[in-house]
C-alpha cells in the first residue's frame, strides 16, 4: 500500500464520518403532544404540594406525652441516688456528712438562745472502744466455764427457757 | 422549531424564580425546552409514548433538583444530561442495554469493514426515518453520544459529564457509532 492510498483511506474515512455527522445534525425534529407543556405543569404542581413541608409538630405531642412523667420519674432517680448512697453510709458506720457547725445545737432555753457545743466529739475514740470491749470480754469469760465452748450451754441438759434470766444467749449479748 | 434561548439572563432569571417558588417562571422553562427533550428522548427511543412518558419524568426531575444546577454553566447541558440519563435508566429497567463485551462473545458486534466511499449516497437515500431506524439499531450508549454530538452540539468535555464516561471512551464510542452506522447501511443496501 502506497503514502497516496493511505492519505486517500483516511479522507474516504473523514468523509464516511462527516457525512454521517451531517445527516444526524440534519434529523428533523417531530411535534411533541400540545397538551405535553399542560400535562408537565400538572404533575408539576402535584409534586410540588406533595412536598410542601407539613406544620411543625409540638415537640410535645401524641403519644410522647406519655413518656413525660416516666422521664420525670427516672430523672428524680437519678438526682436522688447521691443521697440515698449518703443515707447508707450510715450502716456502715462512717461519720455523718454534716458539717460540724450544723451539729452545734441550737437550743431555747429560759428566753435566751442558747448555742451548745458538744464537748465531746460525736466520735467514739479507739481506745474507749477497745476498753469497752475488753471489760466486756472479761464480764462474759468471768460467767463461763473456762476453755467450756458457748455450745456446751445450750446442748446442755438443763432445760431453760429461751428469754428468760438463765438463758445462755441472754447473758451472751447482755441483757 | 424551538431553540435555545439567546437571552441567558432570562434563562437564569427563570431558575431563580423557580427556585423561589414561581411555577409561571418554570412553566416558561417548560415551554422553552420541552420540545428539544421530547425530541431528544424520541430519538434515543424511537418511541413517542416512551418519549411522551419520559419528558415529564424530566421535567419533574430538572423542577426537583434545580437547586443542585451551577448557573455559571450552560442549562441546556445539564437538562439534555438529565434526560439521556433518564432514557438510559429506562432502557436498564427493561434490559435493552446490553454490554459491548457480551455482544463481541456472543458475534453479534463485528467492526465494520473498509468500504468505498459512500457519503453521497448517505445524503442522497437516508430520510428521517430511515437514519432513525438505523440508529435504532445501534447500542443505545453509541446512539446517546451520536446525537449528543452532532444533533445537540455538546463539547466531548459537556458528553463526558453527560455520560459520567471518559473522553476517551467518548471519541471511541463515536468513532463506533459511526463506524455502526455504516456497516447497517451497507447491510440495508445489500439486502435492497
Amino acid at each position: 500500500m502506497t503514502i497516496h492510498d493511505d492519505e486517500n483511506d483516511k479522507k474516504n474515512e473523514k468523509n464516511k464520518e462527516n457525512a454521517w455527522a451531517q445527516s444526524i445534525a440534519k434529523l428533523e425534529d417531530i411535534d411533541p403532544p400540545s397538551d405535553l407543556t399542560q400535562r408537565i405543569m400538572s404533575r408539576i404542581k402535584a409534586k410540588a404540594t406533595e412536598e410542601t413541608p407539613k406544620a411543625k409538630e409540638p415537640l410535645f405531642s401524641g403519644g410522647f406525652k406519655a413518656f413525660i412523667p416516666i422521664a420525670a420519674s427516672v430523672v428524680l432517680i437519678i438526682m436522688a441516688l447521691p443521697f440515698l448512697f449518703d443515707g447508707l453510709d450510715g450502716f456502715n458506720n462512717k461519720a455523718p456528712s454534716v458539717s460540724p457547725e450544723v451539729q452545734n445545737q441550737t437550743t431555747y432555753s429560759g428566753g435566751t438562745v442558747a448555742t451548745q457545743t458538744p464537748e465531746t466529739s460525736p466520735y467514739v475514740a479507739q481506745d474507749e472502744l477497745d476498753t469497752f470491749f475488753k471489760t466486756w470480754d472479761e464480764e462474759l469469760s468471768a460467767d463461763e466455764p473456762d476453755n467450756e465452748p458457748l455450745i456446751a450451754y445450750i446442748d446442755s441438759d438443763e432445760p431453760f427457757l429461751y428469754g428468760e434470766s438463765d438463758d445462755p444467749l441472754r447473758s451472751l449479748v447482755g441483757f | 422549531m424551538t431553540t435555545p434561548l439567546k437571552d441567558k439572563n432570562k434563562e437564569i432569571d427563570w431558575i431563580i424564580n423557580t427556585l423561589k417558588g414561581d411555577h409561571k417562571a418554570f412553566q416558561y422553562l417548560v415551554e422553552q425546552y420541552s420540545r428539544l427533550v421530547y425530541n431528544h428522548i424520541y430519538r434515543m427511543s424511537n418511541s413517542p409514548d416512551l418519549a411522551d412518558e419520559l419528558t415529564q419524568e424530566v421535567f419533574v426531575k430538572i423542577y426537583q433538583k434545580l437547586n443542585t444546577f451551577d448557573q455559571t454553566k450552560p442549562f441546556k447541558p445539564w437538562l439534555l444530561r438529565i434526560a439521556s440519563n433518564t432514557t438510559l435508566s429506562a432502557f436498564r429497567k427493561q434490559n435493552k442495554i446490553v454490554s459491548l463485551d457480551a455482544l463481541k462473545e456472543s458475534g453479534q458486534w463485528k467492526e465494520s469493514d473498509p468500504s468505498p466511499d459512500t457519503s453521497d449516497l448517505i445524503e442522497a437515500q437516508l430520510s428521517n426515518e430511515a437514519l432513525l431506524k438505523m440508529m435504532n439499531a445501534l447500542d443505545i450508549r453509541y446512539r446517546t453520544v451520536l446525537l449528543l454530538r452532532y444533533k445537540e452540539e455538546l463539547s466531548y468535555d459537556e458528553i463526558s459529564e453527560t455520560m459520567n464516561t471518559p473522553i476517551n471512551t467518548i471519541r471511541t464510542w463515536l468513532k463506533r457509532g459511526k463506524d455502526a452506522l455504516q456497516k447497517e447501511f451497507t447491510k440495508q443496501n445489500k439486502g435492497s
